[in-house]
């Protein structure tokens, strides 16, 4: 295996792998508050399931991101 | 874009299996279960309805009878104290006749027991009187006057009236 | 001792094969795993992946348990019935609670995802997807250590042949064989076309329609693309797209100068509204590459992780097996309910804005 490919696998591994840590944070404390939010007001769960999912929607969109970067550069995109 | 396997025409391919994906659900379970769901839902709504009806039925019925059962009864109870009102009333009319019958009776009794009495002192008296001439007659035919007989006798009643009448 | 009897026999059982079987080997490894969907064969001249293929078994199966469970339908339910009327009834009333009477219009949508992503996820899973497939062997080069090769007669290896001229094999891993020699022709750095010619891809005969980027593209496609039809059908649609283009206080700062009293205000605001709606329409755009690469990520990586566990040691998967049963039930779902959500917010919450 060459230098260049070394490298490349290198800067995969690290895009996905520093990429998700930040999501992973964000995810830990969505979810954490929005249990919670369920467990003080069951009666509100429902509404505040649907906006859990958004927020872990968009958050997991940065580490889909990092898996998109990753990707690229892992099959040789750029 | 092919790198990471893009390919329009499996893009393509796929994007008309889901639309055919979604016909086939959508005329062979959804509309079909969907419907299912809902006749349900109107049939139990309606076998709860007539439930309902019937347990409102069951629960006049039930009224309509008590009603009923308890007039009955009052009817009876009335009944009850009406005939027993009658009998006592019938017990009363009987005894008072039978009272006034005997209260007749007893006077009617009494009446003749008077008037017998009566009768037999009349006699009595009558006779007493008859021997008292006679006796009168027979002691002093010579010495006392008519008029100094008569007093005699008199006085001789009354005092068998006084004794008559105790 | 009698209670630890069965314990030990089952340890025997899951250790003894795992010192026989091979040991992990990354030209297998690398082998197997590619993010393209491979051409299993040509129809009419056009190419079918075996992602395709598998999606249509998949179309085929979802399409059967919709008849058996609707064939007899009855009020009183049982079977296959029951369990159809359960998914659609939950479906349905998900629907229902997130996006009120309008989620009778999202339903047959959302639901047709729900399934299609649910069976091409489990589907995946099941031994004999992914592993098993054709692999194209130079003459005189062998297959990569840990995978078991059988020679395909010339007419059918022609006949599913993408890579006419070479001698094809059907392969079958994980195996004994552990005799391999280095690949032919070392990759050289520098022209990814002589690295991509040189490995050697085994091409399964099924694999999942998750794990391929069209599948869920498309998918993803379509649920944005319906959402923004959604939204234009009930907000109306130049009122829908003024979310991403709102020229509104710009038109208001010109009007005020033509009148000669400039309302700087109004064009600070204006630019403010345009920054949010390009904002609006990146999210949207940025929906399609989430929905994409969430699920083929999850789905993909699963596999892999199989693989991968498979090859160290032939026991360890099954803990995973269990865990990406869960993912992927998880992954419908999310995309599923994100879809519902995104199509709710975007047939309510311009409106409501609207009359703040």
């Amino acid at each position: 295996m060459s230098d260049a490919a070394g490298l490349r696998l290198i800067a995969a591994a690290l895009a996905i792998g520093l990429g998700t840590i930040g999501p992973g944070i964000g995810l830990g404390l969505l979810v954490n508050s929005a249990l919670n939010a369920m467990g003080r007001n069951p009666e509100a769960a429902g509404q505040v399931q649907i906006n859990m999912f958004i927020g872990i929607a968009v958050t997991e969109a940065l580490g889909i991101f990092a898996l998109v970067v990753s990707l690229l550069i892992g099959f040789k995109i750029f | 874009m092919e790198k990471l396997g893009i390919n329009v025409t499996w893009l393509i391919a796929q994007a008309v299996n889901f639309g055919l994906l979604l016909f086939i659900l959508w005329t062979l379970a959804y509309k079909p279960v969907l419907k299912m769901l809902n006749d349900r839902k109107v049939k139990i709504q309606e076998s709860l309805e007539y439930a309902d009806k019937v347990k409102q039925d069951a629960a006049e019925q039930q009224k309509a009878f008590e009603q009923k059962l308890e007039a009955t009864r009052r009817e009876m109870q009335a009944a009850t104290a009406s005939a027993a009102q009658a009998g006592e009333k019938e017990k009363e009319r009987i005894l008072a006749e039978a009272r006034a019958e005997a209260r007749k009776l007893v006077d009617q009794a009494k009446e003749q027991i008077a008037y017998e009495r009566k009768q037999m002192l009349a006699e009595l008296r009558q006779e007493v009187v008859q021997l008292s001439l006679l006796a009168a007659q027979k002691v002093v035919r010579t010495s006392l006057d008519e008029q100094a007989q008569r007093a005699l006798i008199n006085d001789f009643l009354a005092q068998t009236d006084a004794l008559g009448k105790n | 001792m009698k209670r630890w009897l069965p314990i030990l026999i089952i340890l025997a059982i899951l250790i003894v094969p795992g010192l026989i079987l091979p040991r992990f080997s990354t030209e297998a490894v690398t082998a197997s795993v590619a993010v393209t969907p491979e051409v299993l064969f040509s129809l009419g001249g056009f190419k079918i992946s075996n992602t395709l293929f598998t999606s249509w078994i998949v179309m085929i199966l979802i399409t059967l348990f919709a008849f058996v469970s609707t064939r007899k339908m009855s009020l009183v339910p049982s079977g296959w019935q029951n369990l159809m009327e359960i998914i659609i009834e939950g479906l349905d009333g998900l629907c229902t609670s997130v996006a009120g009477n309008r989620g009778k219009k999202f339903f047959p949508i959302v639901a047709t995802i729900f399934l299609f992503v649910l069976f091409s996820n489990w589907l995946g899973l099941l031994p004999g997807f992914g592993p098993v497939g054709i692999i194209p062997i130079k003459e005189g080069g062998h297959a990569p250590a840990g995978i078991t090769t059988f020679d395909l007669p010339k007419e059918i290896a022609n006949s599913l042949g993408a890579h006419a001229g070479e001698d094809t094999h059907a392969a079958e891993k994980p195996s004994t064989d552990s005799h391999a020699t280095e690949k032919p022709g070392e990759p050289k750095a520098g022209s990814p076309a002589a690295e991509v010619e040189s490995e050697m891809l085994l091409a399964p005969f099924f694999r999942s329609p998750s794990t391929d980027i069209n599948t869920t593209l498309a998918l993803a496609l379509i649920s944005v693309i319906l959402t923004q039809i959604f939204g234009m059908q009930v907000v109306g649609v130049l009122k829908y797209w003024t979310k991403f283009f709102n020229f509104d206080k710009i038109g208001k700062f010109f009007g005020s100068l033509f009148k000669g009293k400039p309302d700087f205000g109004a064009l600070f605001y204006g630019f403010i509204d345009l920054f949010v709606g390009l904002l609006e329409f990146i999210s949207e755009m940025v929906k399609i590459l989430s929905f994409t690469f969430r699920l083929f990520g999850n789905i993909f990586a699963g596999e892999v992780v199989l693989l991968i566990m498979t090859f160290l040691f032939f026991a360890l998967p099954f803990p995973f097996y269990g865990l990406e049963i869960f993912v992927g039930f998880m992954q419908a779902f999310v995309f599923a309910i994100l879809t519902l959500v995104f199509m709710t917010i975007a047939t309510t919450a311009h409106g409501a804005a609207e009359h703040h």
